[in-house]
């Protein structure tokens, strides 16, 4: 236990939601437990849209409290950390960059008050430019091109790099990136991803990258957790789960990614003659991929596949036993 | 819903030529030009699907504004036109004319960047379409909607509820479900599927290929993922800095790309099973307020030569291809 650097124990998270039939109970995290080793990786949460990812990362970053469970951070539960401590630790690149940043305040006070709060040097200084600068080249951005901008003056590339670089001068242990690359073109995308794998070997960096296209994934990272619904369905190590995908969830998101070198091909996956809602599926007592499952069977609908391991990696479905 | 043009089996013509577009900003109390779209020239006969490729603000969305005559005085057309022939009827956007109002929704639409969140929060599906039925004085009937839902694959109760509580991929649908209610018969689709998820995505590209080709349409999609373009496009035109640079059947240019820009743009894509670095794109995008003379793409490419730096390329037909394709560089001269 100690020799790991995050912990989750048994996390769920429920919320209550609305709808147009009646007020429901969403499970956005079902009792998720996985350790991140102490040895610097990029540990990928993959899964659809609506599949629990950000709010396990807002758990992780104590955005939310869980509902059940713990999650310990070098061996101490993490609500005990001070939060000036813990933001030194933890730094977080939120999924939507518009709402990280407030509109009525220049973009560049946040870079300030990040050297002012680290005492770095005096925040005022010509050396704080300096600093700042450094942190913008490392995202391809220069001080000339933020100095003085607000929020909407940025197109949505442009802020998603100026959140990771406000991160990173941090220098933090854990980064929780949620989506850094969605907005930006493949010659940028490449560029962030290569700053991550650079700053985890230079910089012993651990970075929870959480994304729902699996070639990216499949680019930087070491291990691998597929999230369905709430659950994690398959966890591994990237290149195992990645390149022979035991969930027929996980074979699904592979397929999906357009691979401009393969013909598309006959799919497994029937497309549905009408559009499942989320909630059906997160209301189903079984298995929540068994409305979509090409494999589906009668105790799929029933009960939750449990936990079965195959070597080192988990899979939870009714076809391993 | 009413007879259309679809029907009379006519054939659509789209003409862009030189079309030049720029929009008036003001930086520091100035007044400056942002040059978005730069001398694109493009022809399209019959239903097909053409994806704009490019990275992130090269002037994708300024040009499919362009091309729906979707301006204002912030954006104005400087020089060249587009023009529209539906066999019985013709439309063009210039800098003197724009007729092309007259033929929106019903005989080409546009569906625009982020419009899955646009759709109004405070009125439920239902209304929204039958508001779009009455603006365009064709009768509602909600047998028929919900038979053109089904085409989009959405359920008919779905029009009871409000946007919010349906998913990304589900109000990308209700928006393709607007787009085509009136059967247009070219569609103008920028960034449909850069919100969803891959699953989700590959669902709705499925989805958008399909409407072409059973309605003999003619699509307009734009993206800056160019892995989604096979598969899905007939042709494809590769932008950069406000110019089209590369033009050609897609096959064409996946099995040889010319441009030195569509070489990068290609061997920046990450694919599962190969983990080897790959390398950005050296430099800076384009600034448009103030681009470089000469090949707009001059200041990043390894083969760049004097004459890159002087004379901008136009694009032309390249002949040592057996495809016919186009191309914007000096090194095919
Ligand atoms: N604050 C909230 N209140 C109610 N429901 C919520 C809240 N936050 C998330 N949910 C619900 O929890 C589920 C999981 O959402 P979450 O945002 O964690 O998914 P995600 O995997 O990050 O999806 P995406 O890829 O779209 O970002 C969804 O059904 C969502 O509607
Ligand atoms: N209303 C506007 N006023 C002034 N400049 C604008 C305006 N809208 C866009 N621009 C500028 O015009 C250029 C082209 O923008 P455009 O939105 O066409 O890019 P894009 O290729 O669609 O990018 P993305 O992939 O990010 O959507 C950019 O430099 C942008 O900053
Ligand atoms: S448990 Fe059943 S429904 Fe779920 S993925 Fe496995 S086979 Fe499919
Ligand atoms: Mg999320
Ligand atoms: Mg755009």
């Amino acid at each position: 236990m100690d020799d790991s650097l995050l912990t989750l124990n048994r996390v769920t998270k429920i919320f209550q939601i609305g709808t147009f039939l009646s007020k429901v109970k969403i499970y956005a995290v079902r009792d998720v437990t996985l350790t991140i080793e102490k040895k610097p990786m990029v540990f990928t949460l993959v899964g659809e849209s609506g599949s629990g990812k950000t709010t396990l990362a807002n758990v992780l970053l104590r955005v939310v409290a869980p509902t059940e469970g713990s999650v310990s951070f070098l061996g101490r539960k993490i609500e005990s950390y001070k939060k000036s401590e813990f933001i030194r630790l933890v730094q977080p690149v939120f999924q939507n960059p518009y709402e990280t940043f407030n509109p009525l305040k220049k973009v560049e006070l946040y870079f300030r008050s990040v050297i002012n709060k680290l005492s770095i040097v005096n925040h005022n200084g010509h050396a704080a430019e300096k600093i700042i600068d450094q942190a913008l080249s490392s995202v391809a951005l220069t001080w000339e091109e933020v100095r003085g901008k607000y929020l909407h003056e940025f197109s949505g590339g442009q802020l998603q790099r100026l959140s990771i670089a406000r991160a990173l001068m941090v220098n933090p242990t854990l980064l929780v990136a949620d989506e850094p690359v969605s907005m930006l073109d493949a010659s940028l995308r490449v560029f962030v991803l290569n700053l991550f794998r650079k700053l985890k070997e230079e910089k012993q960096l651990y970075v929870v990258y959480i994304t729902h296209d699996l070639a990216t994934a499949y680019y930087i990272s070491d291990r691998i957790a597929v999230m369905l619904r709430g659950s994690v369905v398959e966890m591994g190590p990237a290149e195992k789960v990645l390149l022979n995908p035991l969930h027929p969830y996980t074979a699904l998101l592979k397929e999906s990614v357009p691979n401009p070198y393969k013909k598309q091909g006959e799919s497994r996956f029937e497309e549905r003659e009408e559009q499942i809602l989320e909630i059906e599926e997160y209301a189903g007592e079984g298995c929540k991929f068994a409305l979509r499952c090409p494999h589906a069977k009668e105790i799929c609908r029933r009960e939750i596949p449990a936990d079965v391991f195959l070597d080192d990696v988990l899979v939870k479905c009714w076809l391993y036993k | 819903m009413s007879k259309t043009s679809l029907d009379l089996q006519t054939t659509v013509h789209v003409e862009a030529s030189n079309l030049k577009a720029y929009y008036l900003t003001e930086q520091q109390g100035v007044m400056k030009e942002v040059k978005a779209v730069e001398d694109v020239s493009f022809d399209i006969e019959g239903s097909k699907f053409l994806a704009i490729v490019g990275e992130s603000g090269c002037g994708k969305t300024t040009l499919a504004k362009v091309l729906y005559g979707f301006v204002n005085s912030n954006l104005s057309i400087i020089g060249g036109r587009i023009c529209y022939s539906f066999g019985d009827a013709q439309y063009e956007v210039s800098p003197t004319a724009n007729t092309l109002k007259d033929a929106w929704w019903k005989k080409i639409s546009y569906v625009p960047q982020g419009s899955l969140s646009a759709l109004n929060p405070v009125r439920k599906l239902k209304d929204i379409f039958l508001d779009l039925a009455n603006s365009h004085g064709v009768p509602f009937q909600e047998e028929k909607v919900k038979n053109h839902l089904k085409m989009v694959k959405l359920p008919p109760y779905i029009l009871r509820m409000y946007p919010f509580e349906l998913s990304g991929g589900m109000r990308q649908r209700v928006v393709i479900a607007l787009a085509t209610l009136l059967h247009p018969s070219v569609i103008i689709a920028d960034e449909p599927t850069s919100a969803l998820d891959v699953v989700t995505q590959r669902d709705i590209l499925r989805l958008l290929k399909s409407i072409q080709v059973d309605a003999k349409s003619t699509f307009i999609f734009i993206t800056h993922d160019i892995s989604l373009v096979p598969d899905l496009a007939d042709f494809m035109a590769i932008m950069y800095g406000g110019c089209i640079v590369e033009y050609g059947p897609t096959e064409a240019i996946f099995s040889r790309p010319l441009h030195p820009y569509t070489k990068f743009l290609l061997s920046t894509v990450p694919t599962i099973g190969d983990k080897t670095e790959k390398q950005p794109i050296p430099g800076s995008p384009v600034n448009l307020i103030d681009p470089p003379p000469g090949c707009r793409f001059h200041p990043r490419c390894p083969y760049g030569e004097k004459i890159c730096a002087e004379q901008r390329p136009g694009l032309v037909e390249n002949k040592a291809n057996s495809w016919e394709c186009r191309v914007a560089c000096w090194l095919y001269r």
